[in-house]
């Protein structure tokens, strides 16, 4: 039997007073596309944030390529070969395109492929590579979140975490970010996104989890959530 | 132009530099980590103090123990950041505040402990020498210090642009949560920077000893100009520190020569005064407001 990737044990996240997720468990397996949607507010963010790192939960157990890592910090996680694209992209507006893709090779163990890190982005994104010299403020939506992409693979992770790629962008845009993380993941990295256009989301991952109040309320295959009463009715609006 | 007008000029020219000599590690703290660090002015007396000492007991010039102040002062900085500053991280800026000025008076009041009240000085050969040029004077040490503040300038820009432990400063500057998701120890960015931004307020009051009054109280007017300077060419500007410390100081030269020396100190306030309301982001407008 092959072993997750990444598995979450019964997690529960609170923020002082306030619980934001309860018993969640999930996982995610080498090579696949799993996606986490809910409506906002559900605990989609807190869900990755707790995974990297930033938050430590109150209960339950994270693991990694078999390793447990509830208790690490994101700048150490990174190094253990996740990385996030976190919500709204966030690349470095003061920083030259080039300047935020080198950062995202900050870790030693990507430093010395930067060099072909570089090259299979600039393949990716060519638009990129046009804009090499500019100030990551200067680009459009969709460019900032391509950088941002191109940003995380430059660490070059096994498990890709993506916060709403496609929040705020415009309908042809969205698209055009879904194809990427397809294509992203057909070359064998592993994608877990978390998402509020279930469309899409539904429509690139093999499998997924609906996340509401902080509850895992349903999970499966994304072919057959398409199909499900529930999540038609909830989220396609069909 | 005349011979007045163009000392007066001159003068507030060195002057200047010496002012963004020992602004700039202001800047870069402040710029960084959002920390206004009261206790600039101590970095410059321990700088000015270790050039002392190596001058009393081994007869060192100033200039050649200016590597050793920088050294000092990065591993003083660091380990001040490191097991102090980072305490107060995350928390209202009000904390940093009151902590760097405890941090003042400690360092302040345990220099005087030490080595007393007294006003030093470093009388060197070159200490009240000038050059004359064209009938103007040029102090030597003050040309050096000049010299100093355009290098470490440079020398700052180049080290935050072009080194990666540069790029994961201005990384972190801009936005610590994705730093931390690249993978960047921020405790250690802000440790590194604030050693560094204290080893080149140590090197200036290195190289200001020979002709500044030493004494363990003499940090607080430093760090009152400082700020002066910094919030003028744009807080956490890097290049800034140069163009505040070059505007203030051609000012106060031009009101000395020209209105009188009380008035020069006023200016400061005045311009500061006017900065912030019609311009906060600094002459060049690209300082942050708070």
């Amino acid at each position: 039997m092959i072993e997750p990737l990444l598995k979450l044990e019964k997690i529960d996240v609170a923020y002082r007073d306030v619980q934001v997720l309860h018993g969640v468990d999930l996982e995610v397996y080498p090579g696949e596309i799993v996606t986490v949607i809910g409506p906002n507010g559900a605990g989609k963010s807190t869900l990755l944030s707790t995974i990297v790192g930033f938050q430590v939960p109150r209960k339950g157990l994270i693991s990694f390529r078999g390793k447990t890592i509830t208790n690490i910090p994101p700048e150490e996680t990174v190094k253990l070969g996740m990385t996030t694209v976190p919500e709204g992209a966030r690349v470095f507006t003061d920083m030259t395109v080039l300047d935020n893709l080198k950062m995202g090779s900050y870790i030693k163990s990507s430093r010395v492929h930067r060099k072909e890190s570089l090259e299979m982005v600039f393949n990716f994104f060519p638009r990129l590579y046009e804009r090499m010299r500019q100030k990551g403020g200067t680009l459009s939506g969709g460019e900032r979140q391509m950088l941002a992409i191109g940003r995380a693979l430059m660490s070059k992770p096994s498990l890709l975490l993506l916060d709403e790629p496609s929040l705020g962008l415009a309908p042809m845009l969205v698209r055009k970010v879904f194809e990427t993380v397809a294509a992203i993941a057909s070359t064998g990295l592993t994608v877990l996104l978390v998402e509020q256009n279930v469309h899409f989301s539904l429509e690139i991952s093999k499998r997924a989890y609906v996340l509401e109040n902080g509850r895992i309320v349903k999970h499966g295959f994304s072919e057959e959530l398409m199909n499900n009463d529930y999540i038609k009715k909830s989220y396609l609006a069909l | 132009m005349d011979t007045v007008f163009a000392q007066a000029l001159i003068n507030g020219l060195l002057l200047g530099g010496v002012y963004a000599a020992y602004s700039a590690g202001f800047s870069l703290i402040f710029g960084v980590m959002g920390v206004v660090n009261l206790a600039h002015g101590e970095l410059i007396m321990l700088g000015a103090f270790t050039s002392y000492w190596l001058f009393d007991f081994f007869n060192l010039d100033p200039y050649l123990s200016a590597p050793f102040a920088m050294f000092f002062l990065f591993v003083f900085g660091y380990l001040v950041q490191k097991y102090i500053i980072n305490q107060v991280i995350g928390q209202p800026h009000i904390m940093s505040y009151i902590l760097t000025f405890g941090l003042h008076l400690m360092v302040a009041n345990i220099a005087i402990k030490m080595w007393t009240q007294d006003f030093r000085s470093i009388t060197t050969t070159y200490s009240g020498a000038n050059a004359a040029i064209w009938g103007l004077n040029i102090p030597y040490a003050r040309l050096v210090t000049f010299i100093v503040a355009l290098f470490v300038t440079w020398a700052l820009w180049f080290f935050l642009m072009r080194t990666e432990t540069g790029r994961a400063i201005r990384a972190t500057a801009q936005d610590k949560e994705v730093a931390r998701l690249m993978g960047v120890d921020i405790r250690n960015i802000y440790a590194i920077t604030f050693g560094l931004g204290a080893a080149i307020t140590g090197l200036s009051g290195s190289v200001m000893s020979p002709f500044v009054i030493i004494s363990p109280e003499m940090g607080l007017e430093y760090t009152i100009i400082a700020f002066c300077v910094v919030v003028l060419g744009g807080m956490g500007y890097m290049p800034g520190a140069l163009v505040g410390g070059l505007v203030l100081g051609v000012a106060q030269s031009l009101a000395a020569t020209y209105l009188n020396a009380g008035v020069s100190v006023a200016i400061t306030f005045v311009i500061l005064f006017i900065m912030l309301i019609i311009r906060p982001t600094g002459i060049l407008g690209k300082g942050s407001v708070a």
